[in-house]
């Protein structure tokens, strides 16, 4: 409320709250630091631009409410990249390389997941993020990336591959 | 038990890094209103107006130059000067005139076509009077042309491609492994092929030449025949042609991408006279490929291509013997390539391609060059790219 009068310390306290997480949810989707970094400031001012239109749902719907505003905002790079050459690289990928268990993966530092989720092409990355870590269905990722739901599943099977093979990699000690 | 994917989600959203406090002071700027910083200048659109303006300039001129006739008779495409003669113009005269013949010419190639060509045992006539005899049917005596305010003569043309009028039959494609060299961006040198096959439909012979026997062991017994036609000996000597160019490759969807850029090309022959000796062409082009490529392979650092298109050949420039003469016309060439890029950064890459391009005939085409012997060829070119929208 205080923020939808342009109440300037209610706006600093949204920043408090929201700017590290929004930040590593960016990081997350788009490749480049600074990319990021502008991506995470561009939502929040127009969060709190359309801040009016909030409808307060619950405890933790703001943030889900702002992070959404963040996804659509960089899905929007994304699309705007399209261009860019879709990697064949599984063509050659071993198909068979094993589930990583939950002890090996524990112990996995966070920004390494971080880095391998970067490395992702684009259409993998963000069907990866919006599927196992924002908890889309493939159906809602269709729609938001403008793709087939068969095409939102097969990107998302050439990611698990991708990143179970930066798994293996790392625990084989090849990616220290 | 947690499967993997889970796992990544909680440390992703357990994850935090904390910002630095000019971020925070770069947000309250922006909440005063404080201008955005720019964005990073992005190649994409700024490199692509070079291939568009280049696309521009080709549309423009095309239509110019395929109506463009060469009207001054110096080169041109209509060939008013007649080089095809399968016989020496000298004895086969296919008229009831007199023909003059040098004693010993008698022991030359007889003529099968003439029946009413009488030969007279008479002194060898001058160089003017068989000048203006053999006008129509030979390149013309070559008089040294030391005064610049004449009108260039045909002396100083370069021998002509044959008049397709002639029924010449050439072998329309050719495949003669040869050699360019692409520098993009002043970088990399292509390699050399040699040369392989031969090139059996287009005979020197049958359009310049008197005879084989005169154009390539000239009768030393009869050095006033020799002294008199300045004439084209065999075949001329095509230096491998030398390309420099800058490409960039914009994407179009997916796999797909428009490779174009500007090319500039220099041919350079050597025609060798009975009299002058040899005689150096030079040939500017400039030109501006248009090819679709389909990446079949993509990693992070290795591209792999194929693709097809056109290239637009204009000649900017062209001296015969250090005389500037008439330039050829517009060049339009079939495109086939295939080739392997090294992604040295996020936007440049080194490329490696072999590709086979044919020149569409073309009445436009006046000067006789590498390409015009050579329809068909073969190449392999390197140099660095600009990728645009990666």
């Amino acid at each position: 409320m205080y923020c939808s009068r342009g109440d300037r310390m209610a706006e600093n306290e949204l920043y408090r709250r929201y700017a590290v997480r929004l930040n590593m949810l960016c990081k997350r989707y788009v490749v480049d630091d600074d990319e990021a970094k502008d991506l995470m400031l561009e939502t929040l001012i127009k969060a709190l631009e359309k801040i009016g239109t909030y409808e307060y749902r619950g405890n933790g719907s703001l943030y889900s409410w702002i992070s959404r505003i963040a996804i659509n905002n960089a899905l929007n790079r994304i699309r705007r990249n399209r261009g860019r050459i879709v990697s064949l690289e599984d063509l050659w990928m071993n198909d068979n390389i094993p589930e990583p268990i939950e002890d090996e993966v524990a112990n996995i530092p966070e920004e390494k997941i971080l880095e391998w989720i970067s490395r992702l092409p684009d259409l993998r990355r963000g069907v990866f993020n919006l599927y196992c870590i924002d908890g889309y269905s493939h159906q809602e990722i269709s729609q938001m990336l403008g793709i087939s739901v068969t095409g939102s599943t097969s990107a998302l099977a050439k990611a698990r591959k991708q990143l179970k093979k930066e798994i293996r990699r790392y625990l084989n000690g090849q990616d220290k | 038990m947690k499967k993997w994917e889970d796992i990544f989600k909680d440390k992703m959203e357990g994850f935090e890094e904390p910002l630095p406090e000019s971020v925070f002071t770069e947000f309250q700027a922006r909440l005063n209103g404080a201008a955005v910083p720019p964005a990073p200048k992005r190649l994409r659109w700024g490199w692509a107006l070079i291939p568009a303006v280049a696309a521009g300039l080709a549309v423009f001129l095309l239509p110019r130059h395929l109506q463009t006739p060469v009207t001054d008779g110096e080169v041109t495409g209509t060939h008013s000067v007649e080089v095809v003669n399968t016989e020496p113009d000298f004895i086969a005269e296919a008229t009831t005139a007199e023909v003059v013949v040098p004693p010993a010419r008698k022991s030359a190639k007889p003529v099968a076509v003439a029946t009413e060509v009488t030969l007279v045992a008479e002194p060898v006539e001058t160089s003017a009077e068989l000048e203006e005899e053999s006008h129509d049917d030979t390149l013309p005596v070559v008089n040294d042309v030391t005064d610049e305010k004449e009108a260039p003569t045909i002396d100083n043309v370069s021998p002509l491609v044959p008049d397709k009028a002639k029924g010449r039959t050439t072998r329309i494609v050719d495949i003669v492994p040869a050699a360019g060299i692409i520098g993009g961006g002043g970088l990399v040198a292509a390699l050399a092929a040699p040369y392989l096959s031969r090139h059996e439909g287009f005979d020197n012979n049958k359009f310049s030449d008197p005879g084989p026997d005169m154009a390539t062991e000239p009768n030393p017994q009869i050095p006033e025949y020799n002294q008199v036609k300045d004439e084209l000996i065999g075949r001329p000597h095509h230096n491998l042609p030398l390309k420099v160019g800058i490409s960039t490759r914009i994407p179009v969807s997916g796999r797909f991408g428009l490779t174009t850029g500007i090319e500039y090309s220099m041919y350079s022959s050597t025609f060798t006279y009975t009299i002058s000796g040899d005689k150096k062409q030079i040939a500017h082009y400039v030109g501006i490929p248009v090819r679709l490529d389909w990446t079949f392979i993509s990693t992070g650092w290795l591209d792999a291509y194929v693709g097809a298109g056109v290239l637009g050949d204009l000649c900017v420039g062209a001296t015969f013997a250090g005389n500037k003469i008439k330039r050829d016309g517009l060049a339009v060439s079939l495109l086939g390539a295939g080739g392997v890029q090294f992604n040295v950064a996020r936007n440049v890459g080194l490329y490696l391609e072999p590709e086979l391009s044919w020149t569409i005939p073309s009445d436009a085409q006046v000067l006789r060059t590498y390409r015009s012997d050579h329809k068909g060829m073969f190449s392999v070119s390197g140099g660095l790219r600009i990728n645009l929208g990666k």
